[in-house]
């Protein structure tokens, strides 16, 4: 069996797995058997073991990391934002509702990633750097905390709408879910000024600058003031519960235009990824 | 104030990322922010939409950030001391989220009212600070970089020296006050080692380099991502490299010309260049590397002049050709180049502390919250009067299952540590939960907010004009694609008819197309000509986009005439020729190829005797076949 196969059923096997979970979460919530969401749960992680073991043969077969063609980057995304999912629900079972919106969208990146071309690339020199191993999985790791609080965002104006419904109750107080929220962005910035750092270390140690304003430069850099902004208008300048949902949905679309859109319209020195 | 002049950087840098620049686009993708209406034009003379991150009110803007950030910053550091030496008392928790009052019995057994108040996370204070002040280093780092730093780029073949000059470097790009780049010795390139993949593209690139010190030669070796310390800066090795034509022309009339042509990178390790020799003569250089890296031995040459081929071939290393008009071409030798950065920056340091000190204060702002924790305890007869209060600097409902805890703890444990007497006990408190969804600052490090709502406005008004200046720079009307597509094909293909060269043509035709004009320019080779063509007039009649196709229709006039290779005597009559045309473009790896051409008119074609017959059947479509006997076009 070719290499790709092989991935190709692992990641389907994942796929199925990860729906299954989501249909478990859903029957749980729906006809309020919290018991079940244990069981859930382990099926989704159980959708891990394909999902890592796929992503493990493809770095085998093309020799890198997941940083360059669509079907790679997507499906490594989509892991990692499973996997904080996971631990969140871990250590918080009663916001199991927020995998109604996070899991749906992680099982959609894999699916669409799964249907590009998965023809391996090779690394070119210039991306054969400590600094792009530390820039693309920090990067991952923002995306991953933005779809948590996209998930906490939809939540949030769920019950500020007074929408009610067993799953949206086992949820906490809407103050409670704006905190939350706030405190995914800061993670999703944290991890975002990091991916900016270290591109920046690499791109001086490529071109002797760490900065060049190249549009996907400019984009990251407007997706971080984006995020600084909300952060500051609600940390300190009193934001209401709705406007934040509101401004964490609008920053969360920026960040995937910048991060899975952009590269694809802008010429820019990242046209080596997400081909 | 900051939040304003940040969410106008924002949208500044939205403009900047999404209208072409002038240091990483193409000359011909700045020009259409002229040529795309009137409205655009204006705006981007008005706002040098064209160098968005170099003009005036950019960097204006960002000197007024910079001085906010540093009044910002000054106020936090103030803030921050008398925030870090405070000492919160009983007032302190009036107004904490957590507070709750009840009795139990008496479990300490003492006579005084004893009080229990700690602070944690003292440290999730200087968050702001340390972010904030990361920030201003980096924007002083950068404003000092574009005074004082220096970069520098040249290339350099094998064998070459690099003097310890500054006009030793190609270019130099020296900061406002800064000085031109140049390294304090002699640095020749010995070798340039080159790997592919088995699939052709490049793997690894590497240079090995000589130090000339005044103690002796020290070797060094560059590669890409591996900088090289030099006396006065750093060297960098980018992706730019390929092999060099030592070409020497030698001419009847005139002294011999020694030169070194750069040839650059066209895909598929193919590299292609130009020379230009003596009496107008121009030489088309071409050769391939292997994908073991080895130099190449040989290139391809065609030698024009004036639209006529004179000589087209392969030449070995140290072979010389004869060109008709008594010049001589001689390849010396095929090394390799390629290009070296130089770059000076002695602020680097400050953007690298800047960096950590933005990350470690977003990292301490979202990790290390800082709480302000209390109990009370008043012995009221058998009975103890229990304050407890929690008052988290921020996140407050994130702190709901902690202070439930902390309210567990005191009904079934005694109070440990240090106590102090009571001061002051506040009355009617008795929330469990946290005392307001948006609490109020809880630092004094926490600005009031004047403007939120002006703010949000301001940020609507912004997003609108970024999408109204995005759909003014996106927009390009299709017959002015359609025409642009046209041209450069019509400027390929002719130029491809007119070296005898098929390989130019890949980057504008699809397969069938491409086979079609390699088998028409194979025939005029075969028989000693080329075709010397050029575009009169192009009118774009139509153009229709379905999909991934484009159809244009034109009607253009050309006029043609073949040349003999050699001499580049016309052979025939020339011909002023009138065609209406169909292009279907197809759209493949994000590039626009011709699919195919079909005549939509009968051409007119004025020549009457051709110089070789091309058989043509005609397509459908064709409102009327032709008789004409040539009339394949460019």
């Amino acid at each position: 069996m070719s290499p790709f196969a092989s991935e190709a059923i692992l990641h389907w096997s994942a796929v199925t797995l990860y729906i299954a979970g989501t249909v478990g979460f859903a029957y749980t919530l729906i006809f309020s058997r919290q018991e079940k969401v244990r069981v859930a749960t382990w099926v989704t992680a159980t959708g891990l073991i394909p999902h890592t073991a796929g992503l493990a043969l493809r770095y085998i077969h093309v020799g890198h990391g997941p940083y360059m063609l669509k079907y790679e980057v997507l499906s490594s995304n989509a892991w990692i934002a499973i996997v904080m999912l996971l631990l969140f629900i871990g250590r918080k079972p009663n916001w199991a509702p927020i995998t109604l919106v996070a899991l749906p969208a992680a099982i959609l990146m894999m699916g669409f990633g799964l249907f590009t071309n998965p023809e391996a690339r090779s690394l070119p020199p210039t991306l054969r750097s400590m600094w792009l191993v530390f820039h693309v999985l920090f990067n991952k790791l923002a995306v991953g905390a933005f779809i948590l609080a996209l998930a906490a965002a939809i939540a949030l104006l769920r019950k500020l709408n007074g929408a009610s419904g067993r799953w949206l109750n086992r949820l906490p107080g809407a103050e409670v879910i704006e905190a939350y929220t706030v405190r995914f962005i800061g993670f999703g910035f944290v991890f975002w000024t990091t991916t900016i750092g270290a591109g920046a270390i690499w791109a001086n140690q490529s071109w002797g600058r760490y900065w060049g304003w190249d549009p996907i430069e400019s984009w990251s850099l407007v997706t971080w003031l984006a995020y600084a902004i909300l952060l500051h208008a609600r940390m300190f300048f009193r934001l209401g519960a709705r406007a934040t949902a509101w401004g964490t949905i609008g920053c969360f679309v920026l960040s995937v235009l910048t991060v899975l859109i952009f590269p694809f319209v802008f010429p820019s020195m990242h046209s080596a990824y997400f081909q | 104030m900051i939040v304003g002049e940040i969410a106008t950087i924002a949208l500044a840098g939205a403009v900047g990322a999404t209208l072409p620049q002038a240091n990483t686009a193409s000359v011909e993708s700045l020009s259409s922010l002229y040529e795309s209406g009137s409205l655009l034009a204006a705006l981007t003379s008005f706002l040098s939409l064209d160098h968005v991150f170099h003009s005036p009110w950019f960097l204006t803007l960002t000197l007024v950030t910079a001085t906010s950030l540093w009044i910002v910053v000054a106020e936090q550091v103030r803030r921050l001391r008398a925030a870090w030496a405070q000492r919160p008392t009983l007032a302190h928790f009036q107004s904490a989220p957590f507070r709750i009052e009840f009795e139990r019995p008496a479990r300490l057994r003492v006579e005084e009212p004893h009080l229990k108040i700690w602070t944690e996370k003292r440290i999730g204070l200087t968050g702001s600070v340390m972010l904030h002040l990361g920030l201003l280093l980096v924007i002083i780092a950068g404003a000092l970089r574009a005074l004082f730093g220096s970069e520098a780029l040249v290339d350099l073949v094998e064998g070459e020296t690099l003097p310890p000059i500054t006009t030793g470097w190609g270019a130099q790009f020296p900061g406002l006050l800064g000085k031109p780049f140049r390294l304090e010795d002699p640095v020749v390139l010995t070798n340039v080692k080159v790997r592919h993949y088995a699939d052709g593209d490049l793997r690894d690139l590497r240079v090995e380099l000589a130090v000339q010190r005044k103690h002796g030669v020290e070797l060094a070796e560059l590669a890409v991502n591996h900088d090289l310390k030099a006396g006065g800066g750093r060297v960098f090795l980018g992706a730019d490299f390929g092999p060099a034509a030592l070409l020497e022309w030698q001419s009847p009339n005139a002294e011999s010309r020694r030169e070194a042509i750069l040839l650059t990178d066209q895909g598929k390790r193919g590299y292609e260049a130009t020379s230009s020799g003596p009496n107008g003569l121009r030489a088309h250089l071409r050769t391939h590397i292997q994908t073991n890296g080895d130099h190449p031995k040989r290139m391809e040459i065609r030698v024009m002049k004036a639209g006529a081929l004179l000589f087209t071939g392969e030449n070995w290393v140290g072979q010389a050709m004869v060109l008709p008009g008594g010049e001589q071409l001689v390849l010396h030798g095929l090394p390799f180049w390629a290009r070296l950065r130089g770059s000076h920056d002695s602020a680097l340091w400050l953007a690298y502390a800047g960096f950590a000190l933005v990350l470690a204060g977003s990292v301490i702002i979202f990790t290390l919250v800082k709480v302000d924790g209390c109990v009370a305890v008043t012995p009221v007869g058998e009975k103890e009067k229990v304050f407890l209060a929690l008052k988290p600097h921020r996140f407050a409902p994130l702190f709901t299952e902690r202070f439930q805890q902390l309210v567990r703890q005191q009904n079934g444990s005694p109070i440990s540590g240090e106590s102090h007497p009571v001061e002051a006990m506040p009355m009617g408190i008795a929330n469990f939960r946290p005392a307001s969804m948006n609490p109020e600052p809880a630092c004094p490090l926490a600005t009031p907010p004047p403007c939120a709502a002006k703010l949000r406005g301001a940020s609507i008004c912004g997003w609108l004009l970024v999408s109204l200046l995005l759909s003014a720079g996106c927009h390009r009307s299709a017959p002015d694609q359609a025409r642009e597509l046209v041209e450069r094909y019509n400027q390929v293909v002719a130029e491809a008819y007119r070296r005898g060269d098929p390989k130019l043509i890949n980057s504008v035709v699809g397969p069938k197309e491409g086979r079609k004009i390699t088998g028409l320019i194979g025939v005029r080779l075969d028989l000693g000509l080329t075709l010397d063509s050029q575009l009169i007039s192009l009118e774009v009649t139509g153009a229709k986009m379905v999909k991934d196709e484009m159809h244009v229709q034109t009607r253009e006039c050309w006029h043609y005439r073949d040349r003999k290779i050699g001499t580049g005597a016309q052979v025939g009559e020339d011909s002023l020729d009138v065609y209406g045309m169909l292009y279907v473009f197809k759209k493949t790896e994000g590039a626009w190829l011709v699919e195919e051409i079909r005549f939509t008119s009968e051409p007119q074609i004025s020549r009457k005797r051709t110089t070789w017959i091309a058989e043509r059947v005609a397509p459908d479509d064709v409102a009327s076949p032709t008789k004409a006997p040539e009339i394949q076009k460019p």
